[in-house]
């Protein structure tokens, strides 16, 4: 509290100023345009390198085991019936049945460690940021049985409740449908 | 113990009746006397741990008569998550995505003084172009780090829109840090020997681009915010660190200059401290005068990070012309990774390695016994001791003026807690 009626004016000329100075500054960006981008309605540009949820390649996957043992959080589980081998001709993997892989995304921190391993560029980080579901257990994502139905990554809920009304998620989906890697060369570190 | 506690409670009385007549005014109760017919009690009164203004978890059990804070005591342990214990139980190159975790708001720095003290340990010397990423990038990061602590700070006082204008621009960082790595907050992006990614094609231009749009807007965050009226009253000659105070309680990075000591590891006296490239930068260690009021105040801790911003952009780009054309991955100047083999086991021994984080000293010691993990892992974190002020500042403090102060520290519970 002020003790002087001087000091008092003095304290509330300054107050009104300095607001006057910051309602200046919003004023001036009331006008210019906005920063915001609404998100459902427009696409978020990603960067190339962008760690989403993985896509994989079961084709190519000789499910060495590089990949789970580099996880810090052992969420990568991989099962297979015989050792499995690339074949030079057809650049797939051939040999053995990849049986299982699976990844628990409860566990998963997105870390990218397990990409970077890979003898086969395999396994990489994907565009999608979002994969909720209703239930616990589907948030381990089985690739392997994803790879039957022809898709490299799975497809989130909200992809497929707005494919209907968004236009880009259309296409989105259509992409993912076909089993089109989201991933380029930027992605595969080069060690 | 005993000593350093009377000493600083002296030194801190001794320093209340030099404060200026309002802050006495405030500490006497407004001109309060045994004569108001108003009697009030003693209550303990619980702040946190999920109150908006403690930053995270942060519990403090607050002594109060009326509206006057008799003792604070912060309550910590929310967030344990064993980090250091994990560190224990994964290789050196696993436990980086857990460094990520701890200081949230800075995990490049992070990143950095755990990959630097990996490397240490196994005597490996980096270069020159994975050095000045480092920089660069750490540098944008303290960057983010204190447009965080200057928003939230206003969010604290009351002050609603300078944190919008702050994550405007915080974003445009993690944009880039999204560019270098892929990740917006949980970066992982050093690794021991270097960086996992080179900096992609054209973006040192993209970050002197951002560095020429942010560098005009912290004159406009020091009109917003920072020359308030409104925001000094709040801020000065509130929760008064002195000197010797900030010492005996070993506080580091903006609070310890926020107390007029020029202590940055960046700059440090002793060059066996060096780390990184910083020697051959030009930058200045800011420190405050106590412009708005006592030195130590709140307001000078604040001042500390707004001018550390500016520093940074100099820091940028100076490096960002030092960088050396890209080479790939070797040993000459223009590597960004050393190439290491995937099973890393660093010879048995082991070092204690300081960097200078947005929030002070962060400190990583690390035992090896040759095997491909730590043997022992421990983190100095600097909130956790620059927290352990509170309770000697929060004394004969008013109630609203505790979220100023813990405010002014700038805790990460991620890093108190670990």
């Amino acid at each position: 509290m002020p003790s002087t009626p001087e000091q008092y004016f003095k304290d509330l000329w300054s107050t009104i100023k300095s607001i006057t100075i910051g309602l200046r500054i919003t004023l001036k960006y009331m006008f210019s345009k906005s920063v915001t981008i609404d998100y459902p309605f427009e696409k978020l540009a990603f960067a190339p390198r962008f760690r989403g949820i993985h896509e994989f390649e079961a084709d190519k996957c000789i499910a060495c085991d590089q990949c789970a043992k580099s996880c810090p959080v052992d969420c990568i589980y991989i099962d297979k019936s015989a050792p499995r081998k690339i074949d030079k001709k057809t650049g797939k993997a051939a040999g053995g049945e990849l049986l299982r892989y699976a990844i628990d995304y409860q566990k998963c921190m997105f870390c990218a460690l397990c990409t970077e391993p890979c003898p086969t560029d395999c396994i990489h980080m994907g565009k999608n940021h979002d994969l909720s579901s209703y239930s616990r257990h589907e948030m381990i994502v089985e690739f392997a049985e994803i790879d039957k139905k022809g898709l490299r990554t799975p497809i989130p809920l909200w992809v497929e409740r707005n494919a209907g009304t968004i236009e880009w998620v259309a296409k989105e989906k259509e992409r993912l449908e076909k089993g089109e890697l989201a991933t380029t060369a930027a992605d595969i570190p080069s060690t | 113990m005993t000593t350093t506690q009377s000493q600083t409670e002296q030194s801190f009385r001794i320093q209340t009746p030099d404060a200026p007549p309002e802050a006495y005014d405030r500490a006497s109760g407004d001109g309060a006397t045994d004569q108001a017919d108003v009697k009030t009690e003693e209550m303990l009164v619980n702040m946190g741990p999920q109150h908006p203004s403690t930053h995270g978890v942060l519990r403090v059990v607050l002594r109060t008569d009326g509206e006057m804070v008799l003792e604070a005591i912060p309550h910590i342990g929310y967030l344990h998550r064993c980090a250091e214990k994990i560190g224990e139980n994964v290789a050196y190159f696993q436990y980086i995505p857990y460094t990520d975790r701890m200081d949230y708001l800075a995990g490049m720095n992070e990143n950095w003084t755990f990959c630097l003290a990996a490397e240490r340990l196994a005597g490996i010397t980096l270069p020159r172009r994975a050095e000045l990423i480092r920089i660069i990038i750490c540098e944008l990061n303290r960057v983010a780090s204190h447009l965080v602590s200057f928003g939230t700070y206003g969010l604290d006082i009351g002050a609603f829109t300078p944190f919008l204008y702050a994550f405007r621009e915080r974003e445009y960082v993690l944009d880039l840090f999204e560019m270098v790595c892929g990740a917006r907050l949980t970066y992982s992006y050093f690794t021991v020997g270097g960086s996992t990614h080179d900096l992609p094609d054209g973006y040192t231009d993209k970050i002197i681009e951002f560095l020429d749009y942010f560098e005009p807007k912290i004159p406009e965050y020091n009109d917003l915010l920072t020359y308030n009226h409104i925001f000094i009253k709040r801020t000065a000659n509130v929760g008064v660190i002195p000197k010797q105070m900030a010492i005996d309680y070993a506080l580091t990075g903006p609070v310890i200059r926020g107390s007029g000591i020029a202590y940055d590891l960046r700059r440090p006296d002793d060059a066996s401290k060096r780390y990184g490239l910083y020697h051959e930068m030009d930058f200045d260690v800011i420190t405050a005068k106590g412009e708005m009021g006592t030195l130590g105040d709140c307001w000078d801790r604040y001042i500390i990070r707004m001018r550390e911003m500016v520093e940074s952009c100099k820091i940028i780009r100076q490096a960002i012309k030092m960088l050396p054309a890209p080479e790939g991955v070797g040993n000459s100047a223009g590597c960004y990774r050393v190439k290491l083999p995937r099973n890393f086991k660093p010879e048995a021994g082991e070092v204690y390695v300081e960097t200078e984080n947005p929030r002070g000293i962060l400190g990583f010691y690390l035992e090896s016994q040759g095997g491909p993990i730590p043997y022992r892992c421990k983190a100095r974190a600097a909130t956790f001791c620059n927290l352990s002020v509170t309770t000697a500042v929060c004394k004969d403090v008013l109630l609203a003026d505790v979220p100023a102060i813990i405010g002014s520290i700038d805790i990460v519970m991620g890093q108190v807690d670990r």
